[in-house]
């Protein structure tokens, strides 16, 4: 996969749109090329396979009440990292057979940019 | 008859002093009391199969006769037959023999035997004599001898006071006919001691052969006492001690089986009438001394039956139908409690008997002298005025025709008042074991060769089982049958409990049922007969709440971290847009809103908020008394929880936007918010009118994203917001399907 730009792009997915937003915001300021907020399955699954250079995505795994398994198995398939936002506990997501980082809601602006540093390796970003 | 009738007149005629046998088509012997063993030695192993003939002196040519007449069909009762028992000197010893046929039994018809007394005839040939008053108050002395010791002590005495004699020695005469044994003797001095065994042939070479020949012997000369021994004997020193004998053989089968032996001090000749006294003396004494040894062994077994018949409370009656004649052993006057000198009748039994039992009982017995069977429990009242309970059977004797009723009684109220007492809490038991709503069943473990719990029996179950397993008719059938594929855990903890005797309470389902279940399981009864009780209550009503309680939870917990989210967001973006001296206040009135809208949610169970309740709440927040300034109109639409929280956020934007700068600035301004239906669609509106002009510039930031972007993003709505000179105007359409719960019930 060839990198178009050395600023990494990020999918986000998720239904509340204070949160999306939030997260859009903590991101934009940290340098991240943005795609989305999207709240549906169907609208982030769109988005992955429209998307080319996608280097992570954050992903809320309950989507208006319908569970975002699809669309991690759809990260998966393209080899995208993601991490996983979300009020429920990682005991709950492994009965959904969501296995990622969990970054438990209320979201702190450090923890969520930690945890993107780490899935995307170093050679790929902006200095 | 039932078997323990039979049983008790079989003991009854097996105890009678009269010898009885019974004997077969085929000779062969059926029955045989205790006098009849006794009269001819024979065990009663050795004779029962054995043929009559067989036995003792039996094998004759009458006997053969008299068993085969009676056999025949149309005999009077044969009679007075007479067999030789045995042989004392020159008398016989006779037994009548009476044969009487009996009704054909299982395997024929059956012959009866009954023998009488002992006769003795005297020698054909026997001089004339003058000792019947010394042969009558023999008779007269042994009638009252109680047994055979005393007999021979007696007529001892007598014959040797009579004879002037020393010694009179009864002896038995062993297997061998070679010695011969003292039983009993009387001797005239009591100093005098003798030995008690002699060889035969040491008395006189010639005895032995005449004394089984069953000749009498006149010895003289003979040395019968200790201290003289032979040579003494020989060299006839000692005439002072006795010198002269006289022996009387018994014989009995031709076999030399007694004798009797008078010694004289002198030697004398015996006269012909002196042996023929001797003789007769010894044979009245064996007959005597016989009857006085069945009487003896009859008593003992009587007293045995008696015994028996005490410990277990069993009275005997007779009762002769001609005459009236009634007789009760003493363990029935004992039950009934009848005075020793009341003399046993029907009248007096019957009015014993409890009013209320009376004409039941008499007319029972009435029907049993024609069935021939009797059997009852009735009350009687004791003459110390307790009531019992006594159980009477009886049956008639078809040998008199039916004319004699025997019986017994027994005492059976304490047997009565625990069988009642047994029902009575067994009554208790199955009323609360009916009544209560647990299930409850015993169950019979079924194991596998290895002693592996395999499936299990239901042996009882109560009224609540079917209500609580919804399983029907299980008794007798196991829960293999009933329910295939059951759990392994429920035989293993089941199981457990009918091997270790260790009961458990435990939680489990049963997932063909589709139920929960809560088991209380223990051993039932004794160890090996591997029976559990069960005690269970169907509890998947209390467990699906349970897990509801444990998911809601979680719920809870999950919506909580959401809406911390949302208000982060919220101070966030409050923050980057409001100055510092407003900021507090401003959060605070979005935090009321978020917390309005929340209310209602909670208030709606999480599944039902009313929009005119919704908006209403929003609005109040910031309206504050301009409550004409408003109209609301809409119809009833219920919308669910996410949709709820997105909507109250708008129109708190809306509703703030207006207190600062629009409709609500003035006095004037007006705000009309409708709602309703459209097809698959819903239309919120929010118009003002009348108040300042405004210009897009007035909404900004947070607040337009959430009007506009977060409706159109949350509820995939088309969103219109038009800054008209009146004022703003705000649309929001939507598909019903992202407001409205798909919940059953969210529509109404």
């Amino acid at each position: 996969m060839t990198r178009q730009t050395s600023i990494p792009t990020v999918l986000i997915v998720e239904d509340e749109y204070p949160i999306a937003f939030a997260i859009k915001s903590i991101l934009s300021d940290a340098g991240y090329h943005i795609i989305g907020p999207v709240g549906t399955v169907s609208e982030a699954i769109d988005l992955i396979a429209q998307t080319d250079n996608l280097d992570a995505a954050v992903l809320d795994p309950n989507l208006r009440g319908e569970i975002a398994s699809k669309v991690a198995q759809s990260l998966t398939d393209r080899d995208i990292p993601f991490v996983l936002v979300s009020g429920y506990s990682r005991h709950e997501l492994a009965r959904w057979s969501l296995n990622a980082e969990l970054i438990e809601k209320p979201i702190l602006d450090n923890r969520l940019l930690n945890s993107l540093e780490k899935l995307i390796p170093r050679e790929q970003r902006a200095v | 008859m039932s078997g323990s009738d039979s049983e008790l007149v079989l003991s009854v005629v097996d105890n009678i002093a009269q010898p009885v046998v019974v004997v077969g088509q085929d000779d062969r012997i059926e029955f045989a009391n205790k006098a009849f063993l006794f009269r001819f030695g024979v065990t009663r192993e050795s004779a029962l199969s054995r043929s009559i003939f067989a036995i003792g002196e039996c094998d004759l040519p009458e006997m053969h006769r008299l068993i085969g007449v009676a056999f025949s069909e149309d005999a009077e009762p044969a009679e007075g037959h007479r067999i030789e028992l045995a042989s004392v000197g020159a008398n016989r010893l006779l037994l009548t023999v009476t044969a009487r046929r009996l009704a054909a039994g299982k395997s024929g018809p059956r012959v009866l035997l009954a023998f009488d007394d002992t006769n003795i005839q005297p020698a054909a040939t026997a001089s004339p004599r003058d000792d019947s008053q010394l042969i009558l108050t023999l008779v007269d002395q042994l009638r009252n001898a109680s047994d055979a010791d005393c007999v021979m002590t007696i007529a001892g005495e007598l014959l040797g006071r009579h004879l002037d004699a020393t010694t009179v020695a009864f002896a038995e005469i062993d297997d061998s006919e070679e010695y011969a044994t003292v039983v009993a003797d009387w001797k005239a001095s009591s100093e005098d001691s003798h030995p008690t065994r002699y060889r035969l042939c040491d008395l006189s070479p010639s005895l032995p052969r005449d004394l089984s020949e069953g000749r009498t012997v006149a010895l003289d000369n003979v040395c019968l006492h200790p201290r003289m021994t032979e040579a003494h004997c020989k060299e006839g020193s000692a005439q002072d001690v006795g010198c002269a004998a006289l022996v009387v053989p018994v014989l009995k089968e031709k076999r030399l089986v007694g004798a009797l032996a008078v010694s004289a001090a002198q030697a004398r000749e015996w006269s012909s009438a002196q042996v023929a006294t001797v003789e007769e003396f010894a044979a009245h004494t064996w007959v005597f001394a016989e009857r006085a040894r069945t009487h003896r062994a009859l008593h003992e077994s009587e007293q045995r039956l008696r015994l028996a018949q005490i410990a277990g409370g069993v009275g005997i009656w007779e009762w002769r139908r001609d005459t009236g004649e009634v007789y009760w052993s003493e363990q029935s006057r004992l039950m009934f409690q009848f005075d020793e000198d009341v003399a046993p009748a029907y009248e007096t039994w019957i009015s014993a008997v409890h009013p209320e039992d009376r004409a039941q009982l008499e007319a029972g017995i009435a029907a049993a002298w024609d069935h021939g069977r009797y059997s009852a429990d009735y009350r009687i009242i004791r003459s110390d005025g307790a009531t019992r309970w006594i159980r009477s059977m009886g049956v008639t004797d078809e040998a008199v025709s039916h004319s004699i009723m025997r019986g017994i009684d027994l005492d059976v109220t304490e047997r009565k008042e625990t069988a009642e007492q047994i029902r009575r809490s067994k009554v208790r038991y199955e009323k609360l074991f009916n009544s209560i709503d647990e299930g409850f069943c015993i169950i019979e473990m079924i194991f596998d060769r290895d002693g592996r719990p395999v499936d299990y029996r239901f042996t009882e179950v109560n009224a609540a089982f079917e209500r609580q397993t919804g399983l029907e008719n299980p008794v007798g059938r196991t829960i293999g049958e009933l329910v295939p594929d059951l759990e392994k855990y429920w035989f293993e903890i089941y199981g457990h409990i009918a091997k270790t005797g260790e009961s458990k309470r435990f939680e489990r389902w049963a997932k063909q049922l589709e139920r929960y279940y809560d088991v209380f399981a223990f051993p039932f009864g004794d160890l090996d007969e591997g029976q559990v009780g069960i005690l269970f209550r169907d509890v998947s009503e209390r467990k699906k709440q349970q897990q509801k309680i444990n998911e809601l939870f979680g719920e809870v917990n999950h919506r909580t971290k959401n809406l911390l989210s949302i208000v982060q967001s919220i101070s966030t973006e409050t923050a980057r847009e409001i100055e510092p001296v407003e900021f507090s206040e401003r959060l605070s009135e979005r935090l009321s809103g978020l917390a309005a809208s929340q209310d209602l949610i909670i208030r709606g169970n999480w599944s039902a908020i009313l929009m005119s309740e919704l908006i209403e709440s929003q609005v109040r927040i910031l309206i504050g008394n301009r409550h004409d300034q408003i109209t609301m109109c809409g119809e009833r639409i219920i919308i669910k929880p996410a949709a709820a929280q997105t909507i109250g956020m708008a129109i708190h934007e809306l509703a703030s936007n207006a207190s600062k700068y629009g409709a609500w600035s003035t006095d004037e301004g007006t705000v009309k918010i409708e709602w309703c239906e459209r097809g698959s669609r819903v239309v919120l509106s929010w118009n003002e009118k009348g108040g300042p002009a405004v210009y897009p510039s007035s909404a900004q930031g947070f607040g337009r994203r959430v009007i506009e972007d977060m409706t159109a993003y949350a509820l995939g709505a088309d969103v219109e917001l038009v800054y008209e000179r009146e004022g703003v105007s705000w649309r929001l359409d939507a598909p019903i399907a992202n407001l409205i719960s798909e919940e059953p019930g969210g529509r109404t």
